[in-house]
């Protein structure tokens, strides 16, 4: 018996939604799509042919490389080969010309012996998920002034834009439903106050706060505590939008048989927040958490660019994009800005997550 | 209806005040002051500093008083009208402002306009000639601009703005129009040079905006009384647009304010990479040297800002929805 | 008001106009005027040559307001003796416009602000030659601690009030050494100088210690400050001259005179075309200022008393209009290549093949002439951790430091190869030795690894090298990229570094913490950018005597502080600073080229060879620019000054510039 037959009053909230979900094709690829970026990003040291500070000193400002699978001689071949690359230097304009070399191929091998790194701070290894043979080399997007590899790069600052995307987002859920739940519990002047500092917060354009913020954190300040003060700053704006969500939610609940007959039964108050309430709507707090993180992504990027935010040595994708602020920039080496479009697709996605978990959320779907 | 304003203002008007504490607590937070930065960018120009001279810009512009003094003193002459004097510029901020005031004025509400004028009639087809290929670009577009960066499509349409119709960058005027008396050429090269900004400080709100016009729009449509409508033979034009439409307004007017905030809050960084003689590139140098003043009356002219595009959705609401009017009235 | 009728005149009419040249002596043929090669000649010996009186030329749209009545013909403009320029190619037609860029009103990036100027003397194209420009002629005293000027018969402020030694006096008297005014100012002005009016068109500098560099300062650092000042326009607001000083600066919302004064005549560059009320303040400038700048740009249009003609009789300058538009740096390049420049410099090397690539279709050329110099690095070796400090104090880690850095590969990656490799030592200098351009700046690291061995700076188990006690060693090297841009330059150095065993850690501050902790003696690593290191291009021996640069210092606060002190504060400086300190003086006493002044710079040279307190990257790297292709009387450039240092240097000699008429 399938799912499909299943009659739907037999299944349980959280599957029929999980069906919905899946039922929306674009937004079911889009987070199998996240779930791997994720991954990608969590194990970028195996993933990565090479380390964010490495240089490759032949291929410096190169274009984006290729895969083919025909060979030298202009056979098939079953098995990806890398067309070799001949750099020079322009004689009139000065830049880097990339050639490919049509009589050299280099295997591209899985698996291989790279440099050293330490995974998830667990244990130390080697291996790389693709790599070149020999002296041959691979930058599938191209690398930076120093000779350094965008993609592994891209998949580090992917990495940080991440974890203070998570750290921010996680701040904000907590300070949100913490505060949300307590005014929507306790009413009376506590929400009255509580409404008003949202309504505060809210109000005020964003970026210029978040800007006056970041320019007063101290220059001197080591990139760990930039770090940690960009995730507050943050925080501080996406907690508001979770905190009204989570009280409207608890005093509609409030009248809720369910909610009603755990108070007979004499629940405590947090229990009953926390076990009756709360997952009855997770669906729209996800939603809400999937727009701020993509918020949060754009800020990230956003002050970084202005030299606000993240500096290196520390890999953000904002850090990244910095190069690619001038026009020449743009006219010259394109690919810089291959960590922006990162930046879109992942919004992307995680718009498309969201309006997915909101169908789901809704029980008129069902 | 006057009450309800009154109220509205009333509590502007506090939070604008914490808004101006918080603003000028934050601006004078980072360690060292204008005389320091001021200093700093004269010894980088090769001039010779020296601390009688730092001392004497701290004493003239007051640095060396207590935050809070400073403050008082700032607030106290805001209220009197004044913004007080920019040390940057080394004149009123006033001055400073109402040169640039005007751009960011023109390119926010130019956004705004777009957003409306684009977003509306947009999702009203997208609800109607559902899965169209205008449906379906509109809302690829609208995806992404809503995903791209500010910063990432200005440079983007900067380049593409010079490759493909040699529009001059750095600006909202070609050079041989800068000081030139206004004609219709002039005019014409303004309104080009907007086009810029507005389509990107716009692009995100128009896509919100199709995506949430369409949506209740599929709502309205999808009830009785629309189906009965056209039952009786009104003509689909009609049937959309009498009511339908404006049921699904309200909640795109309801968030006007919101509207206006994130374009405002957009604004400054397009004006930084387009170099637009707006606000934007001076706010960020007012928040780098820690011109006080400046950045303080900055933001509250953004604020303010939103504080008027607030009033503004809660009036139309008011005129469009009867329900609010309704409730409003009883609870004088 | 004559001045509203200049930017009327002038921006109605941007048309080149041609001109009558009945007769042209130039640069390249000269005609019979002296020998081959002179560019410039004063007027009576224009006039014997030739054996013809010279007839004056007006600029049409001058002539114009002539003919209406508020301004004098032009042979009542000019001075008696005017400067007659020989074009470098052909006597020009007056027209057109040059276009420039800068970030902003304050910008000390703008070169439009540079071309303009002008000053009591100028250097040559050979960067060397000092020749009269303001002055018609000088006599320095037998010790070079007096000098005499003599200025031209009849020159005129630009608003036409006759320009006097008073002005000149009035300038160094009663701006420069008024300490409300002024506190302190670069040497040689700053202290123990005076001026003394001897009569109108006479008058002389009065220094304590000999200033023999005098001349060479004024064409390079020293031309930000044009040593003269319009004493009429400036008195009623000069709190010495003007009992109401105080209280009209006050009505103007200002605490004091001195307040006011400032922003009305700024002692360095251009203050005064940063507002309107420049507009009062007349100039002898090849261009004015007639309209309050805007925040978008700021225009300028031919003085029209200004001194220089050409070979024809007609006044310079040819170009009708200089316009500088305030834009972001990110967009010059694009701004290039849309055609809305005539002339620029740009920082990024990089944008060198943008614009080249784009040079077929535009109305540009780019050139590449030499400017800059690039970064240096010096270590500190008064470093407050005594462990540290021994290690950066130890000439062999400065050394194997420098010989770490591949500088072939600097240059490739960062400066499209463009960069010469070499070390700090002066070059190009008569004392310049067949070793110094590469001294120990070849790169080998295996000699730099020997030299840390020998330092007792064994390779850890991380592969690091430890302090010579066994302690683990990081460079702290903090940065800002004000100047950079980018964190390129110390991220490949640091790599460079680290290969041999040096742990270095990157840290972006900003400018003004870094000046701060450098003042503050709490750096590893102080940079400097573009520091020429040949003496009479600085302007002095200030680069190469601590603390090794004319603002903030490089290196040794804490010996400079016991110097100053005698020992009461601070920190007792090895021998060679002490040796470097004495020399500095002694050479600075010498007129630049004699050979006394060699013979010192010699020995300086020696302790730097010896010591290595600085690293230097390159000998010379040259400077991208634009120029509109159209123009005629631009020079093969082959340098261009920086702001910082030398100041733009002016051979390009802007107002002999012009657009033919096709």
């Amino acid at each position: 018996m399938t799912a499909i037959d299943m009659n739907p009053t037999e299944l349980s909230r959280l599957q029929l939604a999980r069906r919905v979900f899946h039922g929306n094709r674009l937004a079911s690829i889009s987070l199998k799509l996240f779930a791997l970026l994720i991954a990608l990003a969590v194990f970028a040291e195996f993933i990565a042919p090479y380390s964010p500070q490495e240089r490759n000193r032949a291929y410096s400002d190169g274009a984006p490389m290729g895969i083919t699978f025909v060979n030298e001689e202009g056979r098939l071949q079953p098995w990806p080969l890398v067309p070799a690359r001949i750099t020079s230097r322009d004689p009139v304009t000065l830049k880097r010309v990339v050639r490919t070399d049509d009589t050299e191929r280099w295997n591209l091998k899985f698996f291989v012996r790279g440099s050293n790194y330490e995974l998830l701070g667990l244990f130390q290894s080697d291996l790389h998920l693709f790599g070149v043979s020999g002296d041959g080399y691979l930058h599938l997007f191209g690398t930076d002034r120093l000779g350094r590899d965008i993609f592994s790069r891209t998949l580090f600052a992917f990495r940080t834009s991440l974890s203070i995307g998570v750290a921010a987002v996680l701040t904000a859920f907590v300070l949100g439903v913490a505060i949300g739940g307590m005014a929507g519990y306790l009413r009376g002047w506590f929400d009255t106050v509580i409404m008003r500092i949202i309504e505060f917060i809210q109000s005020i354009p964003t970026l210029p706060l978040w800007l006056t913020v970041a320019a007063a954190v101290p220059r001197d300040w080591t990139a760990m505590q930039v770090y940690l003060v960009m995730t507050v700053i943050l925080a501080l704006i996406g907690w508001t939008t979770l905190a009204r969500r989570v009280r409207s939610r608890v005093i509609s609940m409030h009248t809720d048989e369910h909610v009603l007959a755990g108070k007979l039964a004499g629940c405590s108050s947090t229990r009953l927040f926390l076990r009756h309430m709360l997952p009855a709507f997770t669906g729209y707090l996800i939603v809400d958490l999937t727009l701020a993180f993509s918020t949060i992504m754009i800020a990230e990027t956003s002050l970084s660019f202005l030299g606000l935010g993240l500096r290196e040595p520390v890999v953000s994708l904002g850090v990244m994009l910095l190069p690619a602020q001038s026009i020449s920039a743009i006219m010259l080496t394109p690919w810089y800005l291959i960590p922006g479009l990162f930046v879109v697709v992942v919004v992307l996605l995680l718009n498309f997550i969201g309006d997915g978990v909101r169908d789901a959320a809704d029980p008129a779907n069902y | 209806m006057l009450f309800f304003l009154y109220k509205r203002l009333q509590s502007a008007v506090v939070v604008l005040f914490a808004f101006s504490f918080v603003v000028f607590y934050l601006v004078q937070l980072p360690p060292g002051d204008y005389a320091d930065a001021w200093a700093a960018a004269r010894a980088a120009a090769g001039d010779r500093v020296t601390p009688d001279e730092v001392e004497n810009i701290r004493q003239t512009y007051g640095l060396d008083r207590p935050f809070l003094v400073q403050y008082v003193s700032w607030i106290g002459s805001v209220l009197t009208g004044d913004l007080g004097y920019s040390f940057e510029f080394q004149k009123p901020v006033s001055h400073v402002l109402s040169e640039r005031l005007p751009l960011t004025l023109a390119i926010s509400f130019g956004a705004l306009f777009v957003v409306y004028a684009v977003g509306i009639p947009l999702g009203i087809y997208s609800a109607v000639r559902r899965q169209s290929v205008v449906d379906y670009s509109a809302t690829f577009i609208g995806y992404i601009g809503l995903a791209t960066p500010n910063f990432l499509l200005a440079l983007i349409l900067v380049y593409f703005g010079q490759r493909w119709f040699g529009l001059s960058a750095g600006g909202v005027l070609s050079p041989e129009f800068l000081g030139e008396p206004w004609t219709t050429a002039k005019v014409v090269d303004f309104l080009t040079h907007l086009i810029i900004p507005v389509l990107v400080l716009g692009t995100a709100g128009t896509a919100a905006q199709v995506r949430t016009m369409r949506s209740t729009m599929l709502d309205e449509l999808n009830r009785p009384y629309v189906t009965s409508a056209r039952a009786t033979g009104l003509p689909m034009r009609r049937a959309v647009l009498k009511y339908p439409t404006r049921v699904a307004l309200i909640p795109i007017v309801a968030t006007i304010g919101w509207e206006l905030t994130s374009v405002i809050s957009g604004a400054p960084i397009v004006g930084i990479v387009l170099s637009l003689p707006d606000m934007g590139p001076v706010f960020l140098q007012s928040l780098v040297n820690q011109d006080m003043p400046l950045a303080g009356s900055i933001l509250l002219i953004y604020y303010l800002l939103v504080v008027i595009g607030t009033l503004i959705s809660d009036l139309l609401l008011f005129a469009l929805d009867p329900r609010i009017r309704q409730s409003v009235e009883s609870a004088r | 008001m004559p001045k509203l009728s200049y930017s009327t005149v002038f921006t109605a009419s941007l048309l080149a106009t041609t001109a009558m040249s009945d007769q042209c002596p130039t640069v390249a043929s000269p005609s019979g005027i002296a020998h081959h090669g002179l560019d410039q000649v004063e007027l009576s010996a224009f006039e014997a040559q030739t054996g013809d009186s010279l007839t004056f030329h007006d600029n049409p749209n001058l002539e114009k307001l002539v003919n209406r009545g508020p301004l004098p013909p032009v042979s009542e403009r000019l001075p008696a003796e005017p400067l007659v320029i020989l074009p470098y190619e052909d006597c020009g037609t007056y027209g057109g416009e040059m276009r420039y860029l800068a970030r902003k009103l304050e910008s000390n990036t703008s070169e439009g602000l540079s071309w303009r100027q002008v000053q009591l003397v100028r250097v040559d194209d050979d960067l060397r030659t000092i020749k009269p420009d303001v002055a018609k002629s000088w006599a320095w005293n037998h010790d070079y601690t007096e000098i005499t000027f003599t200025l031209r018969k009849g020159h005129k402020w630009s608003d036409g009030t006759p320009f006097t030694a008073h002005d000149v006096a009035f300038w160094l008297n009663d701006l420069i050494n008024n300490e409300e005014l002024y506190p302190t100012t670069r040497a040689p002005w700053s202290v123990g100088s005076r001026a003394e009016v001897i009569d109108e068109v006479t008058v002389k500098f009065v220094f304590d210690v000999p200033q023999p560099n005098l001349l060479e300062h004024l064409v390079t650092q020293g031309q930000f400050y044009a040593a003269f000042a319009p004493k009429h326009a400036l008195i009623p607001f000069h709190g010495d001259f003007a009992e109401d000083a105080d209280a009209k600066a006050q009505a103007a919302g200002h605490n004091t005179w001195a307040d006011w004064f400032r922003l009305r005549w700024g002692h360095w560059m251009d203050r005064t075309t940063h507002s309107a009320l420049g507009l009062e303040v007349p100039t002898l400038e090849s261009h004015i200022m007639v309209t309050a700048p805007e925040e978008t740009h700021r225009d300028f249009v031919p003085n029209p008393y200004y001194h220089h003609v050409d070979s024809a009789g007609q006044q310079l300058p040819y170009v009708d209009r200089h316009r500088e538009r305030f834009i972001d740096p990110s967009l010059y390049v694009i701004e290039i290549i849309n055609g809305n420049v005539d002339q620029k410099s740009l920082g990024p090397i990089e944008s060198y093949s943008a614009l080249k690539e784009n040079e077929a279709g535009g109305i540009y050329k780019v050139i590449l002439p030499e400017g800059n110099k690039g970064p240096y690095i010096a270590f500190n070796q008064t470093h407050q951790d005594p462990a540290v400090r021994a290690i950066y104090a130890d000439v062999r880690f400065r050394q194997a430091m420098s010989m770490a850095i591949d500088r072939d590969e600097v240059s490739e990656t960062l400066f499209l190869g463009l960069g010469t490799p070499g070390s700090a030592l002066p070059h190009g200098t008569p004392t310049e030795k067949p070793g110094d351009q590469m001294h120990f700046s070849g790169f080998d690291p295996e000699a730099a690894g020997q030299l840390l061995d020998e330092m007792g700076m064994k390779m850890g188990p991380d592969g690091f090298r430890l302090r010579p006690d066994g302690e683990p060693f990081s460079i702290i090297w903090e940065y800002s990229t004000q100047f950079t841009g980018a964190p390129d330059f110390p991220t490949l150095v640091a790599e460079m570094w680290r290969s041999v065993g040096i742990d270095t850690q990157l840290r972006e501050i900003s400018s003004v913490d870094l000046g701060d902790k450098g003042r503050a003696n709490a750096l590893d690593i102080t940079m400097i950018y573009d520091q020429p290191t040949y003496p009479v291009l600085a302007g002095g021996v200030d680069t190469l005597v601590p603390p090794f640069h004319i603002n903030d210092p490089l290196m040794g606060v804490p010996w400079m502080d016991w110097i100053n002190t005698n020992g009461s504060q601070g920190e007792e400086p090895p021998a060679w600073i002490n040796d470097l300190v004495a020399l500095g003086p002694e050479m600075a006493r010498e007129a630049p080229g004699s050979e006394a002044w060699n013979a010192a710079l010699d020995k300086i040279t020696d302790i730097h060879r010896e010591q290595m307190p600085i690293i230097g990257i390159f000998s010379s790297l040259p400077r991208v620019s634009v120029i509109n292709k159209d123009l005629k009387n631009v020079p093969e450039i082959t340098t261009i000054g920086n702001t910082s240092y030398t100041g733009y240097l002016q051979p390009w000699r802007v107002d002999q510039w012009y657009y033919p008429a096709d």
